[in-house]
């Protein structure tokens, strides 16, 4: 027994050590990233306002850029009002579209963003109290974000696109076939597209739109350009390299997508499934 | 691309009679709040404490011809440049091996992982070096 007590004194660094590593990995590894993320991360409250605060400062080297880019969304939107009223004058009792309906938009401006993980994550400034729960769609005026995975009352973490686990339902806009983004890990502009059947005619340069199957994402929002795809002989499904259309190393303002049927849907997929 | 993450010199500069468990406890508390500012839990915690259980050894390893003496601490002006870059080399070596491995652990890319460790490691010792000459060069005795 003693020598028991004395071979772990002689190695209780050793112990300790192993003790804190396996602990650490624990968290790396462990697959509950919802309650993860909600346990120690930037979108708590205190770490949230420390980093919204320095946010904060460094947005004013880059005043520019955002007015010039919210001055085009202004723009768009502008247009977008003038073709609506066009419609509803015309036809005044036809509904305008039921996908208008089906989503609640909210503006939100990002306060930390990271690019060069192998899981990235957004923090963006508005939280429950605004209405924001997770598994809501992320996009901008020129694609696909993320999606929010977890939220205290004045933040949110959104998971990037750029994230291990991301698995988008999309469809490639030119001819309708769907398939699935995923990201390829290499670097913060490049995803893959899989599942697309090799009868297909594909083109470099074909536009990957959402599909609208997902709860999350609205139909037809943008993801990316097909870059570059490749088939090979015993392969039923092309392995296809698409660009990504927003550019998240440069977000400000995001929109998070709130789909209010979204619950209805998914507890109907369940009943099939099951 | 290299990625430098200077907080490591943090564990390089502790005192040398600083009990080990001790390094590894401070070793872990820095690692988990940065952690916790970049969204990255357990991953940076993981790789330093790795790095602090390794100071010990390395430190045995480069012990000098006269030992390390009577109030040793760690400026350059005191344990010589090449001394320095051997002992910070090592360790910010080890440190970025686990940090690039974990990361990379996702998707076995663990080619890239290698390149990201030699290059960040390079940028990082450094930045480091730099760091020490300008913040102990009061010092001299």
């Amino acid at each position: 027994m003693q020598k028991l007590f004395a071979f772990i004194f002689n190695y209780r660094v050793t112990f300790v050590f192993l003790g804190i590593e396996l602990f650490c990995l624990f968290l790396v590894f462990s697959k509950n990233d919802y309650q993860k993320t909600a346990f120690v991360s930037t979108s708590s409250n205190v770490t949230g306002d420390l980093v919204s605060t320095k946010q904060g400062v460094t947005d004013y080297f880059s005043l520019d850029e955002q007015n010039q880019a919210l001055a085009e969304e202004n723009a768009r939107l502008r247009n977008l009002i003038i073709k609506h009223r066009a419609l509803t004058t015309i036809a005044p009792n036809t509904p305008y579209s039921d996908e208008a309906d089906k989503f609640r938009v909210y503006a939100a401006k990002v306060v930390k963003n990271s690019i060069h993980n192998h899981n990235n994550y957004i923090t963006i400034n508005i939280g429950s109290d605004d209405g924001i729960s997770a598994g809501m769609g992320v996009v901008t005026e020129s694609g696909v974000v993320g999606s929010v995975v977890s939220c205290s009352e004045k933040y949110s973490l959104v998971a990037s696109v750029l994230h291990s686990q991301t698995l988008i339902s999309s469809k490639i806009k030119r001819i309708g076939t769907l398939g699935s983004i995923y990201w390829t890990g290499r670097n913060s502009t490049e995803l893959g597209l899989k599942y697309i059947p090799r009868h297909v005619k594909l083109q470099k340069g074909d536009t990957v739109v959402t599909s609208g199957y997902n709860a999350v994402y609205p139909d037809g929002i943008t993801i990316g350009i097909i870059d570059d795809f490749e088939l090979q002989d015993n392969q039923s499904f092309y392995e296809i390299k698409v660009e990504l259309a927003s550019e998240l190393d440069k977000l400000n303002f995001v929109y998070v997508v709130e789909n209010i049927h979204s619950l209805e849907q998914l507890k109907l997929e369940e009943q099939i499934e099951q | 691309m290299a990625f430098c993450f200077v907080y490591v010199a943090l564990i390089l500069v502790l005192p040398y009679e600083m009990p080990p468990i001790t390094v590894l406890l401070i070793g872990f508390g820095i690692g988990i709040i940065i952690d916790i500012f970049g969204d990255t839990l357990g991953m940076h915690a993981a790789s330093t404490v790795f790095m602090a259980f390794l100071r010990p050894t390395i430190l045995k390893q480069l012990t000098p011809r006269n030992g390390y003496g009577q109030n040793f601490s760690f400026s350059i002006h005191e344990t010589g440049l090449l001394w320095f870059l051997a002992y910070a080399g090592l360790l910010i070596f080890s440190h970025h091996l686990v940090l690039f491995l974990i990361d990379a652990a996702h998707y076995k890319l663990f080619g890239q992982a290698l390149l990201k460790t030699f290059t960040s490691s390079a940028l990082t010792l450094l930045m480091v070096v730099i760091g020490m000459y300008l913040f102990s060069g009061g010092e001299k005795r």
